[in-house]
């Protein structure tokens, strides 16, 4: 599959609708330390429902919305 | 005896008080007011600002107890000002607060994973903990299946299914409360942290006097957060050396935080495998179809303005039949008055005084009402953080978030709580600038100046499809707040608030059918806080507006008016209404008011307006509403007129000195653009002072609110008039 080498994308560029697992989430910032409290850790289900300046991401069975650029750290891998 | 029924009453004092926790949009708040009802009293901390809500509630075996709401949270590792209050609550921190005896913590069924974060973290701290896990219906209806005698089981501590909207499952939460609550049963400490983390913070309590392991161990981990920063300032320099030689013993990658986190989860998600069954942790519901819709950058920009269109065309024609009868009922009780008092200074208090001016405030009730029935659905419903995320997209370039909207949002019930609010905002100077510009926002008390002259100048003409001419200026009204914000904001965060963008994370909660009760309470509390200014501050400030306009009384004008009516006895009744008319307005320009209210002519003139509202604008800048009293009060002194008994027909027939008319449509408008832009309220800028430290930042929101409200009413009348609507 060709699933395994495709590398891990920041959320910031996932289309309306992409889905897949979070990888991980960079940064030691306090926004960082509060997507991993809620919830959004490696291996976690993710789907982006917006995409624009502000986005909306679901992690597991919440939403969250949050700036395009603060979406650039958090990484997943997409589904095919 | 009398030791029996001094056994059986428990005193008020030391009595038990139970904190109820949760993430944010978990049905907390419902909870809180299905269980303490109208019991609940607002105020604040004491120190602090943040609402401090605590009610009553009665148990099966211990009695009655204090329930305190703290605000929501997602962890105990605090990262804005308000989650800190709750933490330092239930540490036992703040001094001055009760002790508490035990945690209630709400759970979102149908969020459960993230929900248990916080359980985790609360297991760890030696209180007795009860879980209330809400929302069971939404979960169920997702197909998700939860275990709750499992989670019960694994927890240690009793799991009462509730559904709090519904009241269902509350009789069994109070009846296990009331045991947890008598026994104190501590759940017994199964930390998911590693063991040695517990020894070194054990080590570090052990020094410190009032210091509990679970505290040191937050202190350990936060790293740099809100709290930690709080407990080392608190604790002083010796603590803080301790606590950094011990991070440097345990802390290898200085990742203590994340590496919290992860293990919480682990143990999560092990619980979890036994308790839940969620077939499809992605499913796309109900809400999400709503928001592609409702959170469209065009669609849903549009329905927002539609929605507050509505709005506020609701705030006119609903409260229209109420207003009128309030109205009727202040006429009887003016009348009624009337005949009882003697004539004279009393009886011109009474009447002219005290029920034209604060029955003219009280009149606008209904409105507020309405305002604030719309205020909680919204809010309630989860339209609010919606609301916030399509605003976020004006807010990011004048240097603000979404963040800042929500006080914002808040400010146009009123800017006190507003400004509070800014402390759900990590960054401090996002935060005054959310607070400089808060008071922009239109907020309720400026209703009744806004429903007065749109009541009495703007046509009621139907523009589209059920919209009013009405509704329309008062949405624009609105809008002027909002479009004069925007540029303030950006001037500030470019100037004396230079800064970072700072990032903006905000969960959008599942839209819900709102609770009847939550938006019952939130009506009935702005409705009594609404009346109770009007019956302090108001009647204050008009009693002495009105002293100001009835004193002194001229001799001379009252005989020159007595010899006039005997010389013309047995003339029609027009005649003798016009004369007493006459008198008044001559008794009313001698007045302390009316001699102040000429000398400040020249100022209000370019403005369109006339000495009366010059000094009615004047007499309102400790609370705008005083404007509407103030103006009842001169116009009844003023007036005989039967026709004008209502202040609406009053502004209509009021005239300049040469017989032109003082109102059109210009002057209602530079006044409400005035009333619109002015930093009219003492306490806001009392709140502000307080929540910055400092004197600079209310002074400067006073002037640079004063300027902008005379340079906007100034365009504005000579924009109407050039414009032909005078």
């Amino acid at each position: 599959m060709a699933y395994a080498t495709e590398a891990a994308t920041p959320l910031s560029i996932w289309g309306r609708g992409d889905e897949g697992t979070i990888e991980g989430i960079s940064g030691a910032n306090q926004l960082a330390a509060r997507l991993r409290e809620v919830g959004a850790m490696p291996g976690v289900p993710v789907r982006v429902l917006r995409v624009g300046s502000t986005v909306v991401i679901q992690v597991g069975s919440s939403r969250f919305c949050l700036r395009k650029t603060d979406a650039a750290c958090i990484k997943g891998m997409k589904a095919a | 005896m009398a030791m029996d029924i001094a056994d059986r009453e428990r005193p008020y004092v030391g009595r038990a008080t139970v904190a109820v926790v949760g993430n944010p949009n978990t049905g907390k708040t419902t909870l809180f007011n299905a269980l303490t009802g109208l019991s609940q009293r607002v105020g604040n901390f004491p120190g602090v600002t943040v609402e401090r809500k605590v009610g009553q509630l009665t148990l099966p075996d211990i009695g009655a107890i204090d329930l305190l709401d703290l605000p929501g949270t997602y962890s105990l590792s605090a990262k804005s000002p308000d989650e800190l209050i709750a933490v330092e609550v239930m540490m036992g921190l703040l001094k001055s607060e009760s002790t508490i005896q035990a945690v209630l913590v709400v759970l979102d069924a149908s969020n459960l994973r993230r929900s248990l974060y916080i359980v985790s973290q609360l297991l760890e701290i030696d209180l007795p903990l009860v879980v209330a896990l809400n929302m069971l219906d939404v979960a169920k209806a997702r197909g998700i299946v939860i275990d709750a005698p499992a989670l019960s089981e694994h927890l240690g501590v009793p799991v009462i299914p509730i559904q709090a909207n519904k009241r269902v499952g509350l009789d069994e939460l109070k009846e296990v409360l009331s045991r947890v609550v008598e026994k104190g049963m501590v759940p017994s400490r199964k930390s998911v942290l590693p063991q040695s983390w517990w020894v070194e913070a054990e080590q570090l309590a052990r020094k410190y006097e009032g210091v509990s392991t679970g505290l040191t161990l937050r202190v350990l981990v936060d790293n740099q957060n809100a709290f930690a920063s709080h407990v080392v300032e608190r604790f002083g320099d010796d603590f803080a050396a301790d606590l950094h030689a011990l991070r440097a013993q345990v802390n290898v990658d200085d990742a203590l935080a994340n590496r919290e986190i992860e293990l919480r989860y682990r143990w999560i998600d092990e619980v979890l495998d036994d308790v839940l069954r969620d077939p499809e942790p992605l499913r796309v519901t109900r809400s999400d179809r709503l928001d592609r819709f409702l959170t469209h950058p065009i669609w849903g920009s549009l329905s927002f303005a539609v929605i507050m269109a509505f709005v506020f065309q609701s705030i006119f024609s609903w409260a229209v039949p109420l207003m009128d009868s309030i109205d009727v009922l202040f006429g009887v009780i003016g009348g009624w008055v009337s005949g009882y008092l003697p004539e004279g200074a009393l009886q011109s208090m009474v009447v002219d005084g005290v029920i034209a001016g604060v029955g003219g405030v009280v009149i606008f009730l209904p409105q507020i009402c309405i305002l604030f029935l719309f205020i909680a659905i919204l809010e309630d419903c989860g339209y609010m953080a919606r609301a916030a995320l399509l605003m976020d997209r004006l807010l990011t370039p004048c240097g603000l978030s979404g963040k800042s909207f929500i006080p914002l949002l808040s400010s146009f019930a009123c800017a006190i709580p507003g400004v509070m609010a800014t402390r759900t905002i990590n960054d401090p100077k996002d935060r005054i600038a959310t607070m400089l510009v808060a008071p922009l926002m239109s907020c309720s008390a400026r209703l009744p100046v806004y429903a007065i002259f749109i009541g009495a100048f703007i046509p009621n003409q139907n523009v589209w499809g059920g919209i009013g001419l009405q509704g329309l200026t008062l949405f624009a009204l609105y809008c002027v707040g909002i479009f004069v914000a925007i540029p303030v904001a950006w001037i500030l965060k470019k100037t004396l608030l230079r800064g970072q963008p700072t990032p903006f994370l905000l969960e959008l909660p599942s839209y819900k059918i709102p609770d009847v009760g939550t938006v019952g309470m939130r009506i009935y509390q702005s409705g009594r806080h609404f009346l109770e200014r009007a019956g302090t501050l108001i009647l204050a400030a008009t009693i002495v507006m009105w002293a100001l306009a009835y004193f002194p009384r001229s001799e001379t004008i009252t005989a020159h008016y007595e010899s006039e009516r005997e010389r013309l006895v047995g003339a029609p009744e027009e005649v003798l209404d016009g004369l007493r008319a006459k008198e008044a307005g001559e008794m009313l320009r001698q007045s302390f008011l009316g001699r102040m209210g000429h000398a400040i002519e020249p100022v209000v003139e370019p403005l369109g307006w006339d000495w009366r509202i010059g000094m009615a604008a004047l007499a309102s800048f400790p609370a705008r509403e005083v404007i509407v009293a103030v103006l009842g009060t001169i116009y009844s002194l003023g007036e005989v007129d039967e026709e004008s008994a209502s202040l609406r027909g009053a502004l209509r027939s009021a005239t300049w000195s040469d017989g032109r008319k003082v109102f059109n449509i210009p002057v209602a408008l530079s006044i409400m653009v005035f009333f619109a832009l002015c930093a009219q309220c003492v306490s806001t800028l009392a709140v502000i002072q307080r929540e910055t430290g400092a004197w600079r930042w209310p002074v400067l929101t006073f002037v640079y609110m004063t300027v902008l409200a005379y340079i906007g009413a100034f365009v504005t009348y000579r924009l109407g008039m050039a414009l032909g609507w005078g």
